[in-house]
């Protein structure tokens, strides 16, 4: 406390004796939007640690236009479960210095990893997706959980939007116009088709479930994921015998039906953003890798890709990696089926056809294994989530 | 490309030379001779910058332009060549940050944002930001001159709210 106090004079005395020469410290007459400028380029965890230093950074950084303007480089956030814990880690997923030679190999630290502890009976389901920092799942069939892992507080529970809905599909959709997230809910009785929608904006005054009809009758798809870019949510769904994407206007509330360019059900598929488009990837037979890009919704208009399978990088890697999407700079990522030290994930540039595998020291080492009581087998059950950015968007 | 000179007065008095198009990177010296308010012979004054500070910015511009200049000479490089120039300017930023001290980084930033120029004010914040992003909450109110106007009380109460962060 004393202590406090002398800092506290020192820089009285500072101030006093610098006002009238060059000595006048930069620092102090920055004006609040530099500051900001400064603030935006920090990791969530100072900007929260930061909120105690004065008054006037607490107010900058709880601002909703701040908050809504935050956002971190995008990272690969990964979690498993263990009992009623969650361990988290986030590792980065850039290729800020390529070294695509030789030997693509390189070594990586991850930027972060801690556990935190749930209420019990929570399950990510697999529809589960990063959108623009948040993530939904489902608490035993009943609540849907809203959480933002970059505040590491508890998720928001909403409750079922109807009572008589057994099973539910939900997704969650951004729209960066707002800078808002939605929650999407339907029922998902997989006898029959429905029109029936519930839409909750988060962060609004009354977080309440509002009725909307989508105007197209379908039976919605919780597999393989939801996808949303630039404020339009894709997910899967049918119309009668017909497989479709369904698209979501996360602004107007505008339901849409999108032609699938291929006929039956594409096990293997999964959709991800390239290039700022909705595409669909995935594996045909062991030899091919096969994407087809929405170039325009509403005339129905794909146009195909055919790429690489990952065993013509590494010969063996399609036994023990899977593909779970892709970066912002088009880079696929393969990632373990079951993780065991050392942990790898393999990066393609599918164009370039460029490859490159990242060892992450210090995950489930044996040493972490030995704290948390895991014992020296394989972990599986862990759910990646690219492209994951940081936001202090408060739930 | 002209190579035009044109010359910068600081608030000190100190006169620097430059190339028109390494000047151009500030947006407020590119309006003032957009709208011919640069006389050939006379020195823009620049008050709000010190010699030591319009130095370092001239020489940030010099660099840059440079770079920009090789783009267009050479649209046919090819993806390596790229990635090793960008390699390189990067290098330049960070050895060029590397060399001042934090008081000097926050008078860069107030120069870079009265000249506007968008890519040296992200170079600088990128740069304090890295430097402050695991300080303590004392260290940073040090470093920014800011006095702590919470109550003991309040104090204790943001900080409880974020625990985690602290750690």
């Amino acid at each position: 406390m004393d202590q406090r106090e002398e800092k506290g004079e020192d820089i009285k005395r500072k101030r006093g004796k610098s006002s009238s020469s060059w000595s006048k410290s930069a620092s102090s007459s920055l004006p609040v939007d530099l500051i900001s400028e400064i603030f935006l380029k920090l990791p969530a965890k100072s900007i929260l640690r930061f909120r105690s230093v004065s008054k006037l950074w607490s107010s900058i950084t709880t601002n909703p236009y701040f908050t809504n303007s935050f956002e971190s480089r995008p990272n690969l956030l990964f979690f498993f479960k263990k009992d009623d814990k969650f361990f988290a880690f986030k590792i980065s997923q850039d290729n800020r210095n390529p070294s695509y030679e030789l030997n693509s190999y390189s070594y990586s630290q991850p930027i972060d990893s801690y556990s935190i502890t749930f209420p019990k009976g929570c399950t990510f389901t697999i529809n589960t997706e990063s959108v623009h920092g948040l993530i939904c799942f489902q608490k035993s069939g009943s609540s849907v959980l809203v959480w933002n892992p970059s505040m590491r507080k508890l998720p928001l529970s909403l409750r079922k939007p109807d009572k008589t809905w057994k099973r539910i599909t939900f997704f969650l959709g951004y729209d960066p116009a707002e800078g808002k997230h939605k929650v999407v809910c339907m029922p998902n009785d997989r006898a029959s088709e429905s029109d029936e929608c519930r839409i909750l904006t988060l962060g609004s005054d009354q977080e309440s479930w509002r009725m909307v009809k989508t105007n197209h009758k379908h039976l919605s798809f919780p597999y393989p994921n939801g996808q949303c870019i630039n404020g339009v949510l894709y997910y899967r769904g049918s119309i009668g015998s017909d497989h479709v994407i369904m698209s979501f206007d996360v602004r107007s509330e505008e339901f849409n039906v999108i032609k699938l360019p291929w006929k039956g059900y594409w096990n293997a598929m999964m959709m991800i953003s390239y290039q700022g488009r909705l595409a669909c990837i995935g594996s045909i037979d062991e030899n091919s890798l096969l994407m087809w890009v929405l170039e325009d919704a509403e005339k129905h208009e794909w146009s195909r890709r055919n790429f690489l399978p990952l065993s013509h990088y590494d010969r063996h890697a399609d036994k023990f990696f899977k593909l779970i999407g892709i970066t912002n700079d088009g880079e696929l990522i393969y990632v373990p089926k079951s993780v065991h030290e050392p942990f790898h994930v393999i990066y393609i540039d599918p164009i370039r056809q460029r490859f490159r595998k990242v060892h992450y020291r210090g995950i489930l080492d044996a040493d972490f294994r030995l704290r948390n009581g895991l014992g020296d087998k394989p972990v599986t059950g862990f759910q990646f989530f690219p492209n994951h950015i940081e936001t202090l968007m408060p739930l | 490309m002209s190579s035009n000179m044109i010359m910068l007065k600081s608030s000190d008095g100190a006169s620097f030379e430059i190339e028109e198009a390494a000047a151009r990177k500030s947006k407020i010296i590119a309006n003032m001779i957009e709208v011919e308010c640069v006389d050939e012979d006379k020195a823009i004054p620049l008050q709000n910058v010190t010699g030591n500070i319009l130095a370092l910015v001239i020489e940030y511009c010099n660099k840059h332009i440079v770079d920009d200049d090789d783009d267009v000479a050479t649209e046919e490089a090819s993806e390596e060549e790229e990635e090793a120039k960008k390699k390189k300017v990067d290098d330049w930023e960070a050895e060029f940050m590397n060399s001042m001290s934090l008081e000097t980084m926050f008078e860069l930033l107030l120069a870079a944002n009265y000249l506007n120029i968008k890519s040296l004010i992200d170079l600088v914040c990128q740069t304090i930001a890295n430097n402050i992003k695991d300080k303590t909450p004392e260290e940073v109110r040090k470093i920014f001159s800011i006095e702590n106007d919470f109550t003991p009380e309040e104090e204790e109460e943001i900080r409880k709210e974020n625990a985690w962060a602290f750690g």
